[in-house]
């Protein structure tokens, strides 16, 4: 990568900037008129090349880029298409193969932020991905070569199960620089807990969490994920496994499916339950199991699919194959980590609860995909018979576990998850009634205790009891028979919606990997570990290990805490390396620190230090929020890849023309606001085209200056959109964000200028209905209070002399 | 994609067709050859199908059988490939689509065995047997002339096969009506010695040496093959009857499946053989209905029965129980595609008598479909007062560049927005 580094550091005037706009297939054509932005982007100052090509992340696609560099000399590349979550690796690679240092290209997302959510508005939809292209452009002509820390791959490890502990455990050995191989059944990387809604028992939003692991997992150089594929052969000792893999058919071409699944399912006549919503929601023969699905590659169903063809005529970019073979693999890894995994417990089998029959009785994993926001009902608690929210709710504790018809052991978060969503259904429907039926309520770890005490406060009631039978009645309401144990007596009562509490079981495929790996399972279902208490993850064959549920119930912290231990036997076993990591990180520019030492007050990671008066940012342990560049006086602080000039670059680019009215400016973060926008894109939901967004890492990141200056250039609202307080992926970020705010918007007010075009969102990155009505409110406000400065009631003097 | 679905009627097929950009699927119906055994009904994986009024049909209602809903349906095919009676027509693109998974389709006459006698042809329900004669009498211009001679039929030997008869006006074979219970086609052979010129081919010609004639052989050579036959598989049933006629072995024939027949002789008091009938008509392709004339009850023969199903949905009385053991598909294996599961499920429902279920949609938030609207022209609205404010915001800004007042803005105090506003 040396090479590059050197070569492309010509800057200024005479730089040769590239635009390539892709149409994907109609994806982004279908909306945004692309010759109109071909022609645009040509008057761009510094672009000396426009191109527009079908699918610029194709192989050929690729090359166009690649060979127009080389003849174009082009030193910077914008590449307006989808989000930079999707292909900024690909591009990246790509332009690094011309030569030129692979930061040197800036993707403008008009597929997930653009075309996809102003499918209705054409107009000005072509009209905001030429603001972007003209703020990407800006933005190019800032950006300078970035090196990245290299690492050698001598160890490899195989990674069984791609749920939250394998990858959790792929992602720690591939950044001590281990080739892994992550194998997942499924056509998607995230196991159980990229379904769930939110995770006790801080109530974060589980896939918020995962997701940046999902997509790190994916796109890491040194993890190859491998989907739809089984291990099904093992030979060798620990250091040198040889492992046989079958690779499934998606009969889609991964290569060139864009993820748009639109076309191919709407014109899919099999409508079947889909497993990834724990079947509460339906999905076609030929589906995306859910909208973060990782990778972003439709699969069709083998067991469904009844060959109309339909799929493959829809499909623009060609990429289903109905031909497609299985594949068999070997790879060789020094060790293997089984993360394979649990599956509900089958609550049919409780007959006398009626799950199955009684269209009320769900599972308390259909209500996770009832309250996820990307669920069947996007996060809507509707009742399945009627659609409309339950007023009363009751949970049955201990379906399928602590019971000696079906499991006699206890699955250890049911009663945790159980409050968690009793209180999040109160949070939603406040006027809903929920009683929680249980034997004891098991709530050991921190903050457990106080989590159960909450709900109590919140008005959920508990009823100590088994139940001993639920019954349908008219309306399709359910009438629970039980007998209280506390207080005595045979009771019965009435409820809108029964949730049975699921237990966990050993996941499908525990028996046939036990007998490929020839490492033993319990009775119960589970594999056994060398010793319950002193080699937890450890298995009797030396090499192999294994972490999360797959051993037993266990909730998401503790299969982490495996998984990390598993890492740490593994690289005890190999030498540690170090490993790459992105650029970002903070830098200080010594001429312009004053040695004011405020960075090194808000640094909560304590990255910062005073030398020679000077602040010393240590950039390897430094993770590039950008608090500190946010608040420095003197611009003294340069976030890579995120520099000041580079976003200053964005706003004013914007200022220099105003297409839309009211125009609206988002700096959105990077984990959960971005990835919310990106989201909102992938279920097509729709929003007023007045926002264009930059991307920070962090809320945090936003300077004060970086508002100014976007009123100052006549934007008319300025949005902040990061994770939920306290979810913040900086532990802080938002707090900073905040308080700057509240500090500008008495500033904005005491000017004459509305506070109200100030605002922030706070959402995770599943929320993106959220995202998109928060949009449409906030453009319904701005017009409400006209374009800036229409709220001065008098203008003063000064204002009269400007004005003139 | 837009995908065009049409309908048409002619006579009595039906031609449904399915249009995109890139292909035309179409789908005929022959209704007349539909008895509405409902195995499509069953093998449909999107129940586009549904079965009509089968015993008013079998009584005489002219009507189809089966009734398509062709919104519904999805063109895959597995309906035409698992016909028994081959009562639709599936084209891709103009042209008709060998299935893989379709059912077995094999009947055929064995050359070596056969000797070109008309009994199968004779016995086929549904005309699918094809003859060709290759000599008769008159092939040969020589005729013995007043010559008294004599000729024999031995009645133990003659088989009825009646090539005498094809060959030679001088025999004549009575016919009688072919049913389940007796099958053999003719009653007997009669000789008129008017017309016999006691040639003596007939005597050659017989294959099984029954006829004997004292006479003069008039010149000529018989050709070793008195005639062809073969069969047409788009009209064969797979019965068995020209199996179980020849007396030459010489038909293969696999049925396309295999099962139980049952008849609740319990319920027979509901039974009218002779004014319903509705199991005889509605088995026109197999045959296997028949009034018996012992005791004049209703009575069938197995053999000829492919457990299609028919006769139980034509029964008014439900004394008909028709189970399915097995259906003969040609080869499953090997076949790569992501639908062959699914076309396995479809033959497993046929034999279950199984529909698909339908999804019980449990809980979606229905999705509008997206398609641009006219926009209007908006107006990009901007205040006179901008520039005003531009300049508040330019004094803002320099002030953000003091670092007294960002450590007090930072540490969140409040009059750091007097300060930012400082001149």
């Amino acid at each position: 990568m040396s090479q590059s580094l050197e070569s492309t550091s010509r800057t200024g005037v005479d730089m040769n900037i590239g635009v390539f706009v892709c149409h994907c297939g109609l994806n982004i054509a279908r909306v945004i008129h692309i010759p109109e932005i071909v022609e645009y982007a040509k008057n761009l100052d510094g672009v000396t090349f426009v191109k527009d090509i079908q699918y610029a992340c194709s192989d050929s696609g690729q090359e166009e880029i690649i060979q127009a560099i080389k003849e174009n000399k082009l030193d910077r590349v914008v590449i307006a298409a989808c989000s930079p979550k999707m292909h900024e690796v690909t591009f990246r690679r790509a332009v690094y193969q011309a030569g030129l240092n692979p930061y040197l290209v800036e993707i403008v997302n008009i597929r997930e932020q653009c075309s996809w959510v102003h499918s209705e508005t054409p107009r000005s939809a072509t009209l905001k991905a030429k603001d972007l292209i003209r703020m990407g452009v800006s933005r190019a002509k800032k950006l300078k070569p970035l090196k990245r820390k290299k690492i050698p791959i001598t160890k490899s490890v195989l990674v069984i199960g791609g749920g939250v502990a394998g990858i959790e455990a792929a992602l720690d050995l591939a950044d001590s620089g281990t080739k892994v191989y992550l194998v997942e059944k499924k056509p998607t990387i995230g196991g159980h807990m990229a379904r769930f809604n939110e995770v006790f028992p801080n109530n974060d939003c589980s896939i918020c969490i995962l997701a940046p692991k999902m997509s790190c997992a994916l796109t890491h150089k040194n993890i190859e994920v491998i989907t739809n594929a089984e291990v099904t052969g093992l030979e060798g000792t620990v250091g040198n496994f040889k492992v046989t893999i079958k690779k499934h058919p998606r009969y889609v071409d991964e290569e060139l499916c864009k993820g748009c699944i639109s076309d191919c399912s709407s014109v899919c006549p099999v409508e079947v339950p889909n497993e990834f919503d724990y079947t509460i929601g339906p999905r076609k023969a030929i589906y995306m199991p859910f909208p973060q699905s990782t990778p972003l590659i439709a699969a069709i169903d083998r067991e469904h699919c009844i060959g109309c063809k339909l799929c493959q005529e829809a499909c623009e970019p060609d990429a289903i194959n109905f031909d497609q073979k299985p594949e068999t693999m070997e790879v060789e890894v020094g060790a293997i980590v089984v993360a394979t995994g649990w599956k509900p417990f089958d609550a049919r089998k409780i007959e006398e609860y009626g799950y199955g029959r009684f269209t009320n009785v769900i599972t308390t994993y259909e209500l996770e995909r009832l309250l996820s926001a990307s669920g069947p009902t996007l996060g809507q608690v509707l009742r399945p018979s009627d659609l409309v929210p339950p007023k009363k709710v009751a949970f049955i504790q201990c379906v399928g576990s602590r019971d000696e018809k079906t499991n006699p052991y206890c699955s250890r978060v049911c009663c945790m998850v159980s409050l968690k969503n009793a209180q999040i259904i109160k949070e939603r429907l406040s006027d809903v009634d929920i009683t929680i039926f249980y034997i004891d309520i098991r709530a050991f770890g921190r903050w457990y205790e106080e989590y159960y005490k909450r709900s109590q406060e919140i008005g959920i009631k508990f009823v100590r009891s088994r139940v001993a039978e639920v019954k349908e009645i008219e309306g399709k309401n359910l009438t629970l028979m039980y007998e209280d144990t506390l207080n005595g007596g045979i009771k019965e009562e009435t409820f809108d919606m029964v949730v049975l509490s699921g237990g966990m079981e050993g996941g499908e495929d525990t028996q046939t990997l036990s007998t490929i790996l020839n490492i033993p399972t319990g009775e119960d279902g589970f594999f056994e570990v060398a010793h319950p208490k002193l080699r937890p993850v450890e298995t009797t064959v030396e090499g192999i290990y294994v972490v999360g549920t797959a051993t037993g119930p266990k909730d998401i912290q503790d299969s982490l805490a495996q998984a990390g231990l598993a890492v740490a036997k593994i690289l005890k076993l190999f030498m540690r390396k170090d490993a790459e990591l992105e650029p970002y990180s903070g830098t200080v520019i010594e001429d312009q620190c004053i040695g004011c030492q405020l960075c090194m007050e808000i640094c909560q990671a304590h990255n910062i230090i005073m030398e020679n008066r000077k602040a010393l940012i240590n950039e390897a342990a430094c993770k590039g929020c950008g608090v500190c560049a946010a608040a420095c006086p003197t611009n003294a602080i340069e976030m890579k890849y995120f520099t000041d000039e580079q976003i200053m670059a964005q706003i004013d680019a914007l200022g220099e023309e105003k297409n839309t009215y009211p125009l609206i400016l988002g700096f959105l973060c990077w984990w959960c606001g971005y990835g919310a926008a990106d989201l909102a894109g992938n279920l097509k939901l729709q929003y007023p085209p007045n926002l264009r967004i930059i991307r920070v890492l962090c809320a945090g990141r936003v300077d004060p200056e970086f508002i100014m200056r976007a009123f100052q250039k006549g934007v008319d609202g300025v949005m902040i959109v990061g994770c939920r307080l306290g979810e913040c992926h900086y532990d802080f970020g938002n707090q900073y964000a905040i308080e700057r705010i509240d500090i500008l918007k008495d500033v904005l007010d005491k000017i004459g200028i509305n506070p109200r075009r100030l605002k922030t969102l706070w959402v995770s990155a599943g929320e993106a209905s959220i995202f998109a009505r928060e949009v449409e409110n906030f453009v319904v406000e701005l017009e409400s209070i006209g374009p800036l400065g229409e709220e001065l009631q008098t203008i003063p003097e000064g204002g009269k002399h400007g004005d003139t | 994609m837009e995908i065009r679905r049409e309908v048409d009627i002619e006579n009595h097929t039906f031609t449904f067709q399915q249009k995109t950009e890139k292909s035309a699927r179409i789908l005929e119906f022959d209704y007349k050859k539909c008895n509405g055994c409902a195995v499509c009904v069953f093998a449909c994986p999107v129940n586009a199908i549904e079965l009509g009024p089968v015993s008013e049909i079998a009584t005489g209602l002219d009507a189809p059988p089966i009734i398509l809903d062709h919104i519904k349906c999805t063109y895959c095919g597995i309906c035409a490939a698992i016909c028994p009676f081959k009562a639709f027509n599936f084209l891709e693109n103009g042209e008709k689509v060998e299935f893989p998974l379709a059912l077995v389709d094999h009947a055929k006459i064995i050359n070596d065995k056969c000797i070109g006698c008309k009994l199968c042809q004779e016995v086929c329900p549904t005309g699918a047997i094809k003859r060709e004669i290759e000599v008769k009498r008159e092939d040969f211009p020589e005729k013995n002339q007043n010559l008294i001679g004599e000729l024999k039929i031995d009645k133990d030997k003659c088989n009825l096969c009646g090539i005498c008869a094809d060959f030679c006006p001088a025999f004549i074979l009575i016919e009688k009506e072919v049913g389940p219970d007796t099958i053999i086609p003719f009653d007997q052979l009669l000789f008129d010695q008017t017309q016999c010129d006691y040639c003596k081919l007939c005597e050659e010609i017989c294959p099984e040496d029954a006829i004997t004639v004292e006479g003069k052989r008039i010149k000529g050579q018989l050709p070793d093959v008195f005639g062809r036959v073969w069969i047409e598989l788009d009209k064969c049933s797979h019965c068995d009857y020209c199996v179980k006629i020849c007396p030459y072995d010489a038909v293969e024939n696999t049925k396309t499946g295999d099962g139980d027949l049952i008849l609740y002789e319990g319920r027979l008091h509901k039974c009218d053989p002779v004014g319903c009938a509705a199991c005889i008509k509605i088995c026109k392709h197999n045959k296997v209905w028949y009034v018996s004339k012992k005791d004049g009850r209703i009575a069938f023969n197995e053999d000829f029965c492919i457990y299609c199903g028919a006769c139980e949905y034509a029964c008014p009385y439900d004394l008909i129980e028709v189970r399915k053991d097995v259906i003969f598909t040609r080869e499953l294996i090997n076949i790569p595609q992501p639908w062959r599961e699914s076309w396995e499920m479809a033959i497993e429902r046929v034999i279950s008598k199984e529909r698909i279920k339908e999804l019980e949609r449990k809980a979606v938030s229905e999705r509008p479909t997206l398609k641009p609207v006219e926009e209007e022209e908006r107006e990009v609205r901007v205040s006179p007062n901008q520039k005003y404010i531009q300049q508040q915001l330019e004094k803002v800004i320099a002030n953000l560049t003091s670092p007294k007042v960002r450590v007090l803005m930072e540490r969140g105090k409040e009059d750091s927005v007097d300060k930012l506003l400082e001149e």
